[in-house]
């Protein structure tokens, strides 16, 4: 079960301790003056049986401090019941334990001696200490219930351990990192419960340490995805100030570090595709300026040179920025999805690539019915279908033929493939070709202007649009590239999903 | 002497034509390579004078290719130049502790580039390296600093200068090998156990201290901003 640690409370301990002392006191109290006033040994037996008992309490609750405030109210009601019978003037046994409704007490009562009146006033102060003390308690209750329902279901893990490193008590979300059950692990070593080498090393260093200390580990978990731990621990501390163990707070930053790295990469790449062409642009300016253009073809081939790689850092540069409008949250809102005919969108998007595929010898043969309307922003849509065209015609053989066809789909969305007999993209490739950057033949793309940038602009056109993009390929079979988009319908459906 | 024989490890074709053009234009022979395996390949074959070697290679990275390289016997000595990207100095300090001599960074100057190549050159020529003379002294910036190993006496402008034993042999490890970097790490191998021990930051602040002492030369100590110190062979530096 999950609980708030015992040892982590000391405030607590504290509080009840002082409680009962206050309530112990009360009852040697009222057991003074019942005895006194009674005179009767039956009574001052009782009471002594109650302080006993509220002693007793005390020290268990001393020891399981998490109890201690149930303890304390039994106590309290213990106190109370006795003085109800010290005001009574009813000082037979039975004190010890609650009195039950119905009970029948066969003993003889014992005579009755009518109190002073300030033996009245006794019994009345400590009845309000009682009361006091009760309420304290039952506030008291309330708050260890709540801090206990919120160490349980807190979003960050937290793992208590003792000085042995036995677990103290660890919380769900703690114990879903680790892979462990919680009710099975408290009481064990860290070691024995959870195995994994860095938590054991982390809480190896922290028991060590003086003060605070965090660390980052990965977590094994048989059958489940490997995780990144960020760890802190506070060393714990009782009443006196004696340590005793540590509080470990965990947090999952796989994400964060998954991302991290994704950046850090996309920057790499970044930062090499520009570098490549700028370095071109200076090296050869550089050398012109150096050597002059006597020799009028080198220098003709440098400026082309140059040409080229300004041309290829702008078309970097347009694409990045292309694909960080895409993934601004706000632009996203601009897009306004009205339903168009797709044979629309395919016409235009393919006007401009005509003169290209001509001039290969390569034929765009269009296969869209009018009646196919996808609810879409239509600029977007044409950009990536017209990358996916320009694509098909970089890597078709001449006097090939493209084919743009349009489909319904199973799934009541609309399809435009585009079909090509190029040489086709090997297996381990076709899950990383909509990466930013990812190439399957450098040499070539450069080529070809390429930018490595085309598909992942197309796979965030289709994400932004509500639809998918798909690739189907076999080396020397040719490709097709399908991007699905919503209809109106499926669009109402995904909206009101 | 037959012609110097310089290989290019490098896969971007236009990068790679720009400093065969300058190499060749120095006079020295130029080969190509666009991998790290078939740099490997190639120097197996046919040992050159000099590899220039950009380090994001396809398929066995630069770094590696270095390592190999410095590792065996028959191609320890060849130079290594390294062509890397500004802001990758891990690479870099990488780079310099397995043995590359000299780097440059992406876009790099082709006249830079050349500067760099021909001192790797010049002190592979050089025997004992750092421009020792007949005594052992080392002279540098024509004269104005001289190093006397021997006597541990330095002289700046003909005169004397207090030097503690940490300062002396930093100075005298950078004048070895002067216009080359040497990282903090290499830095504090060398001068470890001469005099102290030294951490990273302290060499920071003994180069401080050194740097104070050299007075006008003060500025023949570089700081190779994120990969080390480096000693220039003039008290005014031209790039």
């Amino acid at each position: 079960m999950s609980g708030l640690p015992s040892r982590t409370e000391p405030w607590r301990v504290g509080v009840a301790a002082a409680a009962l002392q206050v309530a112990a006191g009360a009852v040697a109290w009222v057991c003074v003056a019942g005895a006194s006033l009674s005179g009767g040994r039956a009574g001052a037996i009782a009471f002594a049986g109650a302080a006993l008992s509220a002693t007793a309490i005390l020290l268990f609750a001393r020891i399981r401090g998490r109890r201690a405030a149930a303890a304390a109210l039994l106590a309290a009601e213990l106190i109370e019941a006795s003085v109800d019978r010290a005001s009574a003037g009813h000082g037979a046994g039975g004190a010890i334990g609650r009195p039950h409704d119905g009970e029948i007490d066969e003993r003889p009562p014992a005579p009755r001696i009518e109190a002073p009146a300030e033996v009245a006033v006794v019994v009345a102060s400590a009845r309000d200490a009682i009361e006091t003390i009760r309420t304290r308690l039952v506030e008291l209750e309330h708050l260890v219930r709540e801090q206990q329902s919120i160490f349980a279901s807190m979003g960050a893990g937290l793992l208590a351990i003792d000085p042995e490193q036995r677990i103290l008590s660890v919380n769900r979300s703690a114990a879903s990192m680790l892979g462990v059950d919680p009710d099975r692990v408290r009481g064990k070593l860290v070691q024995q419960a959870a195995r994994h080498a860095g938590l054991n090393r982390f809480v190896g260093e922290a028991s060590a340490a003086e003060g605070p200390t965090d660390g980052e580990f990965v977590v094994e978990r048989s059958g489940q995805a490997r995780i990144t731990v960020q760890a802190a621990s506070e060393p714990l501390r009782d009443a006196a100030g004696e340590r005793s163990g540590l509080l470990i707070s965990l947090s999952d930053v796989t994400q964060l570090r998954r991302l991290e790295t994704l950046r850090s990469d996309f920057a790499a790449n970044v930062s090499h595709e520009l570098r490549t062409p700028i370095t071109n642009i200076k090296g050869y300016v550089e050398t012109m300026l150096q050597v002059g253009v006597d020799d009028r073809d080198q220098a003709m081939r440098f400026l082309e040179i140059v040409r080229r790689n300004a041309q290829q850092l702008g078309a970097i540069i347009e694409d990045l920025l292309a694909l960080a409008r895409l993934e601004q949250p706000g632009s996203r809102e601009a897009l306004e999805p009205i339903e168009t005919e797709l044979r629309a969108i395919v016409d235009r998007a393919t006007e401009d690539l005509t003169p290209a595929a001509q001039a290969k010898g390569i034929v765009l043969r269009i296969e869209v019915p009018a009646s196919l309307r996808a609810c879409v922003t239509p600029s977007l849509v044409q950009q990536a279908i017209a990358n996916l065209v320009s694509n098909a015609i970089t890597y078709s053989p001449p006097q090939s033929t493209v084919q743009i066809r349009g489909e319904e789909r199973p799934d009541g969305m609309v399809g435009v493939a585009v079909v090509d007999r190029g040489p086709g993209i090997a297996a381990h490739h076709l899950p990383r070709i909509f990466e930013r950057f990812y190439r399957i033949d450098r040499a070539r793309s450069r080529e070809h202007g390429g930018t490595g940038l085309g598909l992942a602009i197309v796979k965030h056109i289709a994400q932004v649009q509500g639809g998918r993009v798909e690739v189907e390929s076999r080396l020397g079979a040719g490709s097709t590239f399908r991007l699905v988009l919503p209809t109106v319908e499926a669009a109402m459906a995904q909206v009101a999903g | 002497m037959a012609e110097t024989d310089v290989l290019i490890v490098e896969d971007e074709p236009e990068i790679a034509e720009l400093i065969a053009f300058h190499v060749r234009r120095e006079g020295f022979a130029a080969r190509h390579v666009a991998s790290g395996r078939a740099a490997l390949d190639r120097i197996r074959d046919d040992i050159p004078d000099l590899v220039i070697l950009d380090l994001m290679l396809p398929d066995l990275d630069g770094l590696e290719v270095c390592r190999r390289l410095k590792q065996r016997a028959e191609t320890r000595h060849v130079p290594i130049v390294m062509v890397t990207a500004k802001g990758e100095e891990s690479d870099i300090v990488a780079g310099i502790e397995l043995g590359a001599e000299d780097y440059v960074t992406k876009p790099f100057s082709p006249k830079v580039l050349m500067a760099r190549i021909k001192n790797v050159l010049r002190r592979r020529d050089e025997p004992g390296g750092g421009g020792a003379d007949a005594e052992g002294k080392l002279q540098l910036s024509g004269g104005a600093l001289v190093i006397d190993p021997a006597r541990h006496v330095v002289r700046v402008n003909g005169e004397h200068i207090e030097l503690t034993l940490t300062e002396f042999g930093l100075l005298l490890f950078l004048a070895q090998r002067p216009g080359f970097v040497r990282t903090r790490d290499q830095i504090i191998s060398a001068v470890h156990g001469k005099s102290t021990v030294l951490s990273s930051r302290t060499v920071d602040v003994h180069i401080t201290a050194l740097r104070r002492k050299l007075g006008e030369l003060a500025g023949m100590i570089e700081t190779v901003r994120g990969v080390g110190y480096r000693l220039a062979e003039h008290a005014t530096i031209e790039e």
